[in-house]
Formats: structure tokens, sequence, C-alpha cells
């Protein structure tokens, strides 16, 4: 995106503007990324926060060679990873636990507001292991190809792809057996 | 039940909505981070303080305390001298560079203008430029040197043109619109040196040309000109190109130029080369 590239080149010069359209323009994508991976909104709004405040910090080594929001995505599906680790050692979980979900009414500061279908759909991606979680979500909700999910996750390609169909499958057992209940 | 197609659909759709209000709030908070890491520049490594717009006033000023004192740093040498900038290295860093944006503003005095400024896209097979007024795009000029087509889109009256050009038209609009010409053109005037200078943070080093011969043949004809190109220090790429010339003739008006914004070697994908055509747009003739 060209439009991107110009707002890198003011932003990495100093341009608040710049910066103020990046932000508009990627914040609720990523907002919905984060909710997605982390399931909890705090932790969530969190991530997306330090992903603008390291963007900004860091303005002066940046360069952009891809997409501005696969990058930023990137920065967050990385971030979420360490949250969730972090979530585990404190408290001793499985990798296929995951925080709970905060509704929207938890606290009086939300950021993210989820429909009652993404609520659903969180629920049920909460409920699959991490690795599958992120991939489906990377894959599904991005459109990031498979090469790239897998570079980010350390993994070969087959792996990522056979992570994708397994967590889709689960995912839609899930969803199956929700509805008929 | 659902496919699996319904649930990619699901998770691409899902509907989400962030609040206005701490949108704002969040945004202000970042732009506090923005003029503080401008203060200190070069931006300074921070720790990780959380959304702390969520949090208290006091770890706020807390977190702000924390902002180191600015890093000197020395001038990075290569690519050029100790001190300055290797001119005769600058036209084949031009030449090597994949692809380069740079904004080109012309003004013409006695005229009002018909744009704010263009947008110059280039690699070595294709350009396109993008007129901006108002921070709108009004036109666009896609050029393919291989195909040799030219295609203008003017926005106004949702119409484009499509041209197919001769070697030598191709080649003229190339060198019209291409810095790396407007260089060696420099280059081989006779030139004075400016010295350096700071130019949007960057540490620059400047020619400057009185030359009649800048302009050439191909030029309008001139009375007078002056035309300063300032490079980087660091990098060898050109950051700020400007000239004025004086018309020739009673009726002599003043034309001055400016080319910065200047992004070197970059990546360009060739889509962002084929021209965006809205359905509801006439072909003219």
């Amino acid at each position: 995106m060209l439009e991107d590239r110009l707002l890198v080149w003011k932003f990495k010069r100093g341009g608040k503007d710049a910066f103020c359209r990046i932000y508009e323009k990627y914040r609720d994508d990523l907002l919905r990324l984060a909710i997605s991976l982390l399931s909890e909104s705090e932790a969530a709004e969190d991530v997306v926060h330090d992903v603008f405040a390291s963007f900004i910090r860091n303005a002066g080594q940046f360069r952009l060679t891809g997409s501005l929001r696969g990058y930023l995505a990137t920065c967050v599906a990385n971030r979420a990873r360490n949250a969730n680790r972090a979530y585990r050692r404190r408290h001793g979980s499985r990798s296929d636990e995951t925080p709970p979900t905060a509704s929207n009414a938890a606290r009086p500061d939300r950021w993210i507001i989820c429909s009652d279908e993404l609520k659903r759909l969180n629920d049920a991606l909460a409920k699959l292991p991490y690795e599958q979680r992120e991939t489906v979500i990377l894959r599904a909700q991005l459109g990031m190809k498979f090469g790239r999910i897998a570079k980010s996750q350390g993994i070969p390609i087959k792996t990522a792809q056979s992570r994708y169909r397994i967590g889709l499958d689960k995912l839609r057992s899930q969803l199956n057996s929700e509805a008929t209940k | 039940m659902r496919s699996p197609e319904n649930v990619e659909k699901l998770i691409k759709n899902a509907e989400m909505h962030s609040d206005p209000e701490t949108n704002q709030a969040v945004l202000k908070d970042l732009m506090d981070q923005f003029d503080k890491t401008q203060e200190q520049e070069p931006a300074v490594m921070q720790p990780s303080i959380g959304r702390t717009i969520m949090k208290s006033p006091i770890t706020k000023l807390a977190a702000a305390a924390v902002i180191i004192a600015a890093v000197l740093i020395g001038v990075s040498q290569f690519g050029g001298s100790a001190t300055g900038v290797a001119w005769g290295e600058v036209i084949g860093k031009l030449e090597a560079s994949r692809g380069l944006i740079c904004r080109s503003t012309m003004t013409i005095s006695n005229r009002p203008g018909e744009e704010d400024y263009r947008m110059i896209y280039g690699c070595p097979t294709h350009t396109r430029t993008d007129q901006y007024e108002a921070d709108r795009v009004t036109g666009s000029l896609y050029c393919d040197y291989n195909a040799r087509t030219m295609v203008r889109i003017d926005h106004d009256d949702k119409r484009y043109f499509r041209h197919t050009i001769s070697e030598q038209m191709a080649q003229g609009h190339r060198d019209e619109i291409s810095p790396k010409v407007w260089v060696q053109k420099l280059l081989s005037c006779e030139c004075r040196k400016l010295g350096q200078k700071t130019i949007e943070g960057i540490l620059c080093e400047g020619l400057e040309t009185t030359d009649p011969a800048f302009f050439g043949d191909s030029g309008p004809p001139v009375d007078s000109s002056m035309v300063q190109l300032w490079v980087s220090v660091e990098t060898g790429y050109p950051v700020l190109f400007e000239g004025n010339a004086v018309l020739e003739g009673d009726d002599g008006g003043r034309i001055e130029v400016v080319l910065d914004q200047f992004q070197w070697d970059v990546e360009l994908d060739a889509s962002e080369f084929e021209p965006k055509i809205p359905p509801d747009y006439e072909l003219a003739d």
C-alpha cells in the first residue's frame, strides 16, 4: 500500500498526523485480533496499546519491507503469544487453557466492545490449544499466508497447514454443538 | 450446521467495535509518548509501560521519568569520505536503487496552481505520478516503459486516457520525472559546494549550480536559474532538491521546484503500477 509507505515516511520524521492516521486505520483490526487470540479484554487491550507504543519508540529503526498491517498484526501476535505464556506460567495451567473471557460489562473503561456473535466465537476459540487458535485466526481473520504463519511460529509450513485444518474442524464442532444445545 | 467455509467467514466478519472515548484517551496517551520521543531524539528504548491511560496518573509520571537523555550519535561514514559525501558515488547509488518515492512541488508565479504537489513512484520499468489537491488525489499518470503505455486518470471528470507511446517519448517522460536524471545533470554542471546542514534531522551536504546548462536545450529558455541538491552524509542518497528559474522574456515568470520526502531503494510491488480505474469512469479519446 503506497499510502502506508507515505504514512510511515512521515511518521518516522515526526509526523503526528501520520501516526494518528495509522492508529485510526489499524486500531480496530488489531484489537479484534488481540481479543480473538487472548479472549481476555484487558490483556488484549494492553497488547494493542503496547504495540503502538513500541512502534513509536522504535520509529527511528523501523523500515517497512512488507505491509504495515501485516507488520503490526505480527507484533500483536508475538506479544499475545508472550502474554499467553506468562499467564500459563503464573497460573500453572496447560497450554490449552486460556484466561476466562471477560464480558463487555466487566470494566467501566472498556475499549473493546464485542458483538454477541464475536463473544460466542471467542468462547469457542478459547477452547482450542493456543497454537491452533493462533494459526486459525491469523489465516482466517487476517488472510496471512501459511508461509508467514509458519515463520512467525518457527514451524514447517505443513505443520501450520495441519494446525489450521485441525483447529478449524474443532472450532466447527464446537460451534455446531453450541447451536444444537 | 456450519461448514468450514461458514466458520472461516464468521471468523473474518464477526463484529467488534471500539469505544470512541477510550480510542481518544489511548490516542492522547500515545501522542504524549510520541512527543517525548521527539524531544529525546533519537528515539530511546523505553520499558513497556502498559496501557497507562487506564492506570493511575502517578504511574504515568513515573513512566515519563524513566525516559533517558538523548544519545548523541556520530555521523556514519559509509559511502563517503570521513567528513562528507562521495559525490562520485551518488549516481551509482541512485542507479542501484530498486524503487523510489518522492514528492514534487512546483509553483509558477502569476499562475494559480492546479495542484498542491505530486507524489512520484518509480522503478526501472514503471512510474506512477499522483497529483494532489487539498490532500486529495485529483489525477494519476501510470507509465509502463516496457509496454510503452501511458494511462492518465482524471478523477474530477471521471475520465481516463490510454495512450501508446514511442520509445523516444517513453524515455523523455522517464527523464523528465526522474530525480536521477536531474542529479546527473547537476553533477555535470559547474557546481559550488554548500557545506553541510541538517534537513529534517538528516545531516546533508549540498551542491549548487547557476549554470544555464542545467536546463540545456530541452528546457524552457531562462534568464537565470539556481539549483541546489542536498545529499545525506550517512546514506549518500538525495534528501532535498530545490531549483528556481526566471523565464526569459518580459512576462517571464519565476518557477520554483522542490523535490523532497525521498524514499530510496524501496521495494514497490508491481500491482502499485497497475492503473486503478473505477468502474464508472469513461474512456476518453
